[in-house]
């Protein structure tokens, strides 16, 4: 399975589930939405993005719905659940412990 | 995981699992509405739509690997898989039936056949008893060290007793003696086959019975009503398997004893049909004959049970010290040099025959290592063949996991259909077994499967299947998928290394199936040694049977004459007999023996040991004895009682050397023992008879006597009578005859010589033939099974270079002989190497051959031989196919 290169394992899950707390995407959107937010930092291939989706539905964080979109056509909407909302509070307070030790780690000074 | 979120998952696994048609076409719309939408984006930048299209694909990566993924995320994917890997791994066994029956039948032999030799050495040999603890039973004797040989494994009850109380290192110690007593019911006779027991053999066999109780304490005391218990083959052959037998009565030798038990099938101690009890502290009979008299014995067998952690010869030097003890008691019993011995129990039964096992299991161990490695090249084979399907589905986007579980689920169904016809085969064979004549197994052993061994073979093989099953897998997994797609349809160059493993493979089926070839060749030798085997007489048309006289009626001698020399006349006139005699036993059976003879004038140091017999006029010609010198027994010799012999032979020239026998003195020793016989009786040697072979080939010859059948009045009496046809029929008539003299004079276990000879001298080497002969078969089967394999394989590898040669103006006769020089190349190495192997190994075979060298110049030339011969079938059949290779059609194919 091919993971971008420059996600750090398991953030990518965070990030759906941050994007999808908003509010309820299909897939295409959800693709769109990653890159505007990031300013194209975070390019998720639109590859590795359905099988993950796929996964974050089957652990009962997100779950699907046929909707109609603004142009008149079927898509599946994600929307975050009660489970999926924990799992982000979760991923979101290791990340920021992550994060903070890491940029302290990058900040110190060369000797 | 909390029970919360299985709330959650356990809903879609299951919408996974039973709507997967719905959520595959969900998938595909979800899929196509992405593609669509990216295609417009790109349509908005200006670009051309076909373009577009194919640039919103591209980003997609593959949208069937995709799809896989988003399937694989749904957990429950492997269920279908796998259904879809069995459904495909079926139609692929399927559609290669050859591969797969040979396969099939490959695992199946090596499965089967190895159950059926271990369960046999493991229910027969290692554990073939019910009886308690029966690793620590050891049979007592007394072994002569000066003639080197087992003196007697009888005893004295007194003496039994005081093993069992003086020992330190016994549990404790059993003893049972034959005793056949007359079975009265309805007006007819039978004599049974009973057996003596000490009152404490129950608990030590400890076998509890199927009905009633076994033998107490208290049966034996003095007073105690007589009781019978039943062995479970009497019961169901004379009560049908009654339960109401418990509690009536029994009359043996005219005395009621009442039946208060029945032993289970499997108790089948001394093969008796009743057991009775006997008590410890019996007064001892005065004599042989006196002990028949009071329905008791003279002499017992004895078994004892070591204590745990004592070994076999510390208990035969704690016995050493109390037979010592026991030798002024009875200084006649003991040999004068000695030493006790504790013979575990299986050997003691099991003998020679487990040796012939063990070699066995060594051979089936060898079937089993070419079963397994034709399995493997088999395997390599068809996998080899299928690389280029393998690749294929790799590009097509098969994960390597996915490739490597259907490979797996492949070689598990093959591994599973040859356990199923392993299994069958097994207990086929084990049923069958019961058919084969001389298998030398305690009669108690229960021939049943051996579980653990059959896993152990199931497991095995199933190893083999997966693991050869997988390895090309991962070879051709990690290949370069661009060079085997541009190569032919099977990879010459990548095809090389595993033929140099096949080679290997081939190369050693058939060193060890000429091995077993070698093995199998010195049993056909010795056993074809042993049909000329010569018992120094026609046994053709010989009958023998007992004759058993009733209690005093026939104690003197006269009386037995007169009986005889009613009979005899009356048997001689039936239709197709040609003689009649009496004897004491079997002739080639070794019958009385006397340890010991005296000859004026022949001092010697050692016993001089002769079988002996008491015989009629008639017996000699009966037989077929060629007189050497002097005369036979007349009937005036019989009749008179006389004190003459006639001796062997053997036993002339082992005593006399070169001095005349004619004319000297004899005196058997041993008769001075015994009260029935008659004390210092010299006998002159009046002729000299050709020799009798003994039944135990095993045993030299002893040297043989004949005397008058009337010298003693002891004990009952055999007759011996020739036909010119087979004699059983004659079993009828014989019986009216006697009952017709006297009806309360009973015949006795009738059989013919023919049968005797067969179960004595031919059973165990024809049950070696047979044994050895079929794993070798099967052995040679599979290795040419091999051969032919690897040799098609390399035909069709070779398939494009032969028609470049053949375009190239090769001769056609020139292909078919590239090939057979391969295969012979093969065949050769294989023999050279199993030559090697049975030259060095050979000699393990010495005691299992007769009359047959272990070097034996026509197995070790003929085998090879064979070998060839058969081997060149299988290398005749692909190079015919490699000659009829259509040039055209084989540069096409590229």
């Amino acid at each position: 399975m091919s993971k971008p290169s420059d996600l750090v394992q398991g953030t990518l899950d965070m990030l759906l589930l941050k994007i999808l707390a908003l509010e309820p995407l299909n897939g295409f959107a959800v693709s769109e939405r990653l890159r505007q937010i990031s300013e194209d930092v975070l390019q998720v291939s639109d590859g590795s993005l359905y099988p993950a989706l796929h996964k974050l539905e089957q652990e009962g964080w997100i779950s699907a719905e046929w909707k109609t979109t603004d142009n008149n056509r079927r898509a599946k909407f994600y929307s975050l659940t009660r489970l999926g909302r924990r799992q982000l509070e979760k991923e979101a307070e290791n990340w920021g412990r992550l994060s903070t030790a890491i940029s302290r780690v990058v900040r110190l000074k060369e000797a | 995981m909390r029970p919360e979120h299985w709330l959650y998952t356990i809903p879609l696994r299951l919408r996974s699992l039973l709507s997967r048609r719905r959520m595959d076409e969900e998938l595909d719309e979800e899929l196509r509405y992405h593609v669509d939408r990216k295609t417009e984006e790109y349509i908005a930048k200006g670009m051309a739509p076909p373009e577009a299209r194919r640039a919103a694909l591209l980003e997609m990566g593959g949208v069937e690997k995709r799809k896989e993924e988003c399937r694989d995320a749904r957990r429950v994917n492997w269920l279908p898989d796998l259904l879809q890997d069995l459904r495909y791994g079926l139609r692929v066994l399927r559609k290669s039936p050859g591969f797969t029956s040979v396969a099939v039948l490959a695992l199946a032999l090596g499965i089967g056949f190895s159950s059926i030799v271990f369960s046999i050495f493991y229910n027969g040999i290692l554990n073939p008893f019910p009886y308690r603890d029966a690793r620590r039973l050891s049979v007592i004797g007394v072994f002569d060290t000066q003639q080197n040989r087992r003196f007697r494994e009888v005893y004295h009850l007194n003496e039994v007793a005081a093993f069992r109380e003086r020992s330190r290192t016994l549990d404790d110690v059993v003893a049972y003696a034959e005793w056949n007593p007359v079975y009265l019911h309805q007006n007819t006779s039978e004599q049974l086959h009973g057996c003596f027991l000490t009152p404490n053999a129950m608990d030590f066999w400890g076998v509890p019975p199927v009905l009633g109780r076994g033998i107490v304490e208290q049966d034996a005391r003095p007073g105690a009503p007589p009781v019978v218990v039943l062995s479970y083959a009497f019961w169901k052959r004379a009560f049908n398997g009654d339960r109401i037998v418990l509690g009536t009565m029994l009359t043996l030798n005219k005395q009621p004893y009442t039946i208060v038990g029945v032993m289970p099938r499997r108790f089948l101690l001394f093969g008796a049909d009743i057991y009775v009890p006997i008590a410890w502290d019996r007064p001892e009979p005065a004599s042989y004959a006196a002990a028949l008299d009071k329905n008791d014995a003279m002499y017992f067998f004895a078994t004892a049970r070591l204590k745990s952690h004592v070994n076999r010869e510390t208990a035969a030097a704690d016995l050493q010290v109390i037979a010592k003890q026991l030798v002024s008691l009875y200084p006649r019993e003991y040999p004068d040099h000695f030493k006790m011995t504790a013979r575990g129990m299986n050997e003691v039964i099991v003998g020679d025959f487990k040796q012939t096992l063990t070699l066995l299991i060594a051979a089936v161990v060898l079937l089993l290592l070419i079963s397994s490695s034709n399995v493997a090249s088999l395997l390599l084979t068809h996998h080899t063949a299928r690389s280029r399907e393998i690749v294929l589905r790799t590009a097509l986007g098969a994960s390597r996991g996915r490739l490597i579980r259907q490979l797996l689920v492949e070689s598990l169904l093959l591994g599973l259909a040859g356990c199923v016809a392993g299994c069958l085969l097994a207990s086929a064979g084990l049923w069958a077994l019961r058919f084969v004549p001389g298998v030398g197994v305690p009669g108690e052993a229960d021939m049943s499967l051996n579980v653990p061994v059959l896993f152990f073979a199931i497991a095995l093989s199933l190893l083999t299947t997966l693991l050869f099953g997988l390895s090309p897998t991962l070879l051709a997994v990690k290949r370069d998928i661009r060079s085997n797609l541009q190569g032919s349809g099977v990879n010459v160059r990548a095809g090389r290394g595993g033929v140099r493993v096949r080679a290997g493979l081939v190369i050693g089926q058939a060193a060890l199936s000429m091995l077993l070839l070698v093995f199998a060749g010195l049993m056909i030798r010795s056993f074809l040694a042993l049909s000329n085997f010569d018992p120094g007489m026609n046994t053709q048309g010989l009958l023998h049977a007992m004759i058993h006289f009733p209690t005093h009626q026939y104690d003197s001698i006269d009386a037995k004459r007169a009986f005889f020399d009613q009979t005899l006349p009356r048997i001689s006139s039936l239709p197709g007999v040609t003689g009649t005699a009496v004897s004491f036993w079997f002739p080639l059976m070794g019958g009385p023996r006397s340890e010991d003879v005296t000859i004026p004038g022949k001092p010697h140091d050692k016993h001089w040991t002769t079988d002996l017999d008491g015989v009629s006029e008639d017996y000699f010609s009966t037989i077929g004895f060629r007189l050497l010198r002097g005369r036979l027994l007349s009937a005036a010799d019989v009749a008179g009682a006389r004190r003459v012999a006639v001796v062997s032979n053997k036993l002339a020239q082992s005593f006399f050397g070169d001095d005349d026998p004619l004319g000297r003195q004899i005196k058997f020793n041993d008769f001075d023992q015994m009260p029935e016989l008659p004390h210092d009786a010299y006998f002159e040697i009046v002729g000299v008879v050709s020799d009798l072979k003994s039944f135990n080939l095993q045993e030299p010859m002893l040297p043989q006597a004949y005397i008058p059948y009337t010298f003693a009045s002891l004990q009952d009496r055999s007759i011996l009578v020739r036909s010119v046809t087979n004699p059983l029929p004659l079993v009828n008539s014989l019986r009216q005859v006697i009952s017709g003299v006297d009806s309360n004079v009973l015949l006795m276990r009738p059989q013919t010589l023919d049968d005797l000879l067969q179960r004595f001298v031919y059973s165990e080497p024809k049950f070696r033939l047979v044994s050895f002969s079929v794993c070798a078969g099967i052995g040679l089967a599979l290795a040419l099974i091999g051969l032919f394999g690897i040799l098609s394989y390399s035909v069709i590898l070779q398939t494009h270079e032969i028609g470049v040669r053949m375009a190239l103006g090769a001769q056609p006769g020139r292909i078919p002989t590239l090939i057979l020089g391969k295969g012979l190349l093969f065949v050769g190495s294989g023999i050279v190497l199993g030559l090697l192997v049975a030259f060095l190994s050979v000699r393990i075979l010495k005691s299992e051959l007769w009359g047959v060298s272990t070097f034996d110049p026509w197995t070790l030339l003929l085998a090879p031989i064979a070998f060839l011969c058969v081997a060149f079938i299988a290398c005749y059949v692909p190079a015919r196919r490699a000659m009829r290779v259509d040039p055209m059609v084989a540069l096409r194919c590229e």
